[in-house]
């Protein structure tokens, strides 16, 4: 099997170039002839260009039809809106220059086709984040508007105490509003990729203790313990210790949030291989199956039901799993209906000191 | 006597509520809405607070505060900022902004954080002229004045917020401190989101002065409760 042009070329022009001295030998006897000889030269010569611009026409046509086939397959592709990837039977890998020529372009359109096919999801999950946001950004908005414009309208002619009970309603939703843009601002940062980490080594039972001891005191206004059982011997990790916190806060004040008054929330740490793993668990009352595999999603809020109540953006676990992707890490989520949730989630382990040393220079 | 404080601020509305709040603490606020005449204006006079956003036409927030820096004299400076990223805050305290505030920010944190700059400085100025004997713990040494550090003989290198943090823990040897303790302590405010800075620091002290950091001897881990500085107060001052 010849795998290039040229091979094949050599090969049809010998096969041409032995038919044409097939003739001649078949032609020979005439050759002798002496009074035949000018009328025979002319023959030659007119039977060789002949021939070679046959031969050539034949050589052309034999290497150009795959060419058409594949111009006309790359047509078909542009006008099918990039959508269909082209695929011709006879190209492929191991075959002469245009086999070849024709199995690349069949996979960069394949490529093409599929990285279209993504950037269209893509940008229909954003009109449909965009949508939910405007919607939620919306919402705290009209009441602050509408208490505003209260005040203005009856300046003066308003008891004090509804008066303050208007500014507070207002102050309210600022609030909500400032935390909705500050946490969309944070994901779209982390979703662009534009973030460095800094990471460094620390012993993440030390910053888990701290998160749990900051939220500790919102945790008991709502009655709920936090626990969390660290020893001397926790493993340590290289992560970025920021946005580590950042994670461990979500989780810890998320589980606070859906449990119920007497609940409990769980911080533990194991060393799992080379990486170590965090778990956060509640008494709290738990996911839907069905709800499960949305948690993650931009917009998800177990608790959207509550309309007005609802006061938390959403997007505090999409956060949450890009930081830990960011990691290299993954996160997932167990449920049981009544009885509790837990979120777990695992960082790369430091190297043991003194290599963490060298590993993380200060 | 009454505070200069300067605003530059290019949101005139923004710099007018900082106006209005920082009058009732008796401060008399100059306001400026650009970069260029913020510098200028840095440059020719002294002021008791500088309130510097970081966005600013003209030169911008931390060029100002580059050049507030390289003064001679030292001038508070509280940064605004609408980004919140935390390379921004990190680059801001790094430089030697003395606190910072994200936009949007509540007018009663405002006040706040400017009173603990005012008490900060004050409390600075008469520090500096007490308490500047050498602390020994174990075969550490520390000396304030100089700001030197010493383990066992060989000097050590420590960032300003990483040998004040030490200088803290060594001079209360057994005293639980928990992380928010620290952080308004050493860094002088406390604020969300910045309070792992003081694990960072705590992980690179370690790093620095302990012979293993894992069995930390100086720095210890109270679990459940905060950090403390090895000792029950034995150690000798000279």
């Amino acid at each position: 099997m010849s795998r290039s042009l040229s091979a094949r070329l050599g090969l049809m022009l010998m096969g041409l170039f032995a038919l044409l001295a097939a003739v001649l030998v078949a032609t020979s006897q005439q050759m002798f002839e002496l009074q035949r000889l000018p009328h025979l030269a002319a023959e030659l010569a007119l039977g060789s260009i002949a021939f070679t611009l046959a031969a050539a026409l034949l050589v052309f046509h034999f290497f150009t039809r795959r060419l058409r086939q594949l111009e006309q397959a790359l047509d078909r592709f542009g006008v099918a809106d990039l959508i269909a990837p082209v695929r011709l039977a006879w190209a492929r890998p191991d075959g002469d220059e245009i086999d070849r020529l024709a199995f690349n372009f069949g996979a960069l359109t394949l490529r093409i086709a599929e990285q279209l096919r993504m950037l269209e999801r893509t940008d229909r999950e954003r009109r449909e984040l965009l949508a939910n946001v405007s919607h939620d950004l919306r919402t705290p908005l009209a009441s602050m508007q509408g208490y505003l414009e209260m005040l203005l309208l009856r300046h003066g002619s308003l008891p004090p105490e509804e008066e303050r009970n208007y500014l507070e309603v207002a102050a309210k939703h600022t609030e909500r509003l400032g935390r909705l843009v500050n946490e969309l601002f944070e994901l779209t940062k982390l979703e662009a990729d534009r973030v460095e980490l800094q990471k460094e080594v620390f012993p993440l039972a030390e910053l888990a203790q701290d998160v749990a001891q900051k939220l500790k005191l919102r945790a008991h206004t709502r009655g709920v313990e936090i626990v969390t059982h660290f020893g001397a011997a926790s493993p340590s990790v290289t992560a970025d210790i920021g946005m580590v916190e950042r994670v461990l806060e979500n989780l810890i004040d998320n589980a606070v949030r859906h449990t119920p008054e007497g609940g409990k929330v769980s911080v533990d740490l194991a060393a799992v291989g080379e990486r170590v793993e965090v778990c956060v668990a509640d008494t709290g009352r738990g996911i839907a199956a069905s709800d499960l595999p949305y948690v993650f999603d931009r917009y998800y809020r177990a608790d959207r039901t509550e309309g007005e109540k609802a006061t938390h953006a959403g997007l505090g676990l999409a956060i949450t799993q890009r930081i830990v992707a960011l990691h290299g890490g993954a996160i997932r989520v167990e449920s049981r209906i009544g009885e509790g949730t837990r979120f777990i989630f695992d960082l790369p382990a430091a190297p043991r000191w003194p290599a963490a040393r060298e590993a993380v220079s200060f | 006597m009454n505070k200069q404080v300067l605003v530059i601020e290019d949101n005139e509305d923004i710099a007018r509520l900082i106006k209005l709040q920082l009058s009732d603490l008796n401060c008399n606020v100059k306001l400026v809405f650009d970069g260029t005449r913020g510098a200028e204006e840095i440059a020719a006079k002294t002021y008791d607070l500088l309130i510097l956003d970081v966005m600013l036409p003209g030169v911008d927030g931390m060029e100002i505060l580059r050049r507030v820096r390289a003064r001679p004299d030292y001038m508070p400076v509280l940064m605004l900022t609408a980004k919140s990223s935390e390379l921004d805050r990190v680059l801001g305290l790094e430089m030697g902004a003395d606190d910072y505030l994200t936009k949007p920010f509540s007018v009663l944190e405002l006040c706040a954080r400017v009173k603990a700059i005012f008490r900060r400085v004050t409390a600075m100025g008469s520090a500096q002229a007490s308490d500047s004997a050498l602390v020994r713990r174990g075969e550490l040494s520390l000396d304030p004045e100089r700001r030197e550090v010493q383990v066992a003989g060989r000097s050590v290198d420590l960032t300003a917020k990483e040998f004040d943090l030490l200088l803290y823990f060594a001079r209360s040897p057994g005293r639980v401190h928990t992380r928010e303790q620290l952080l308004s302590q050493v860094w002088g405010y406390s604020h969300s989101g910045y309070e792992h800075t003081v694990n960072s620091h705590i992980n690179r002290l370690r790093a620095k002065i302990e012979r293993n950091p894992n069995e930390p001897e100086y720095i210890q881990t109270v679990w459940g409760v905060g950090y403390k500085f090895a000792g029950s107060g034995k150690g000798e001052a000279a």
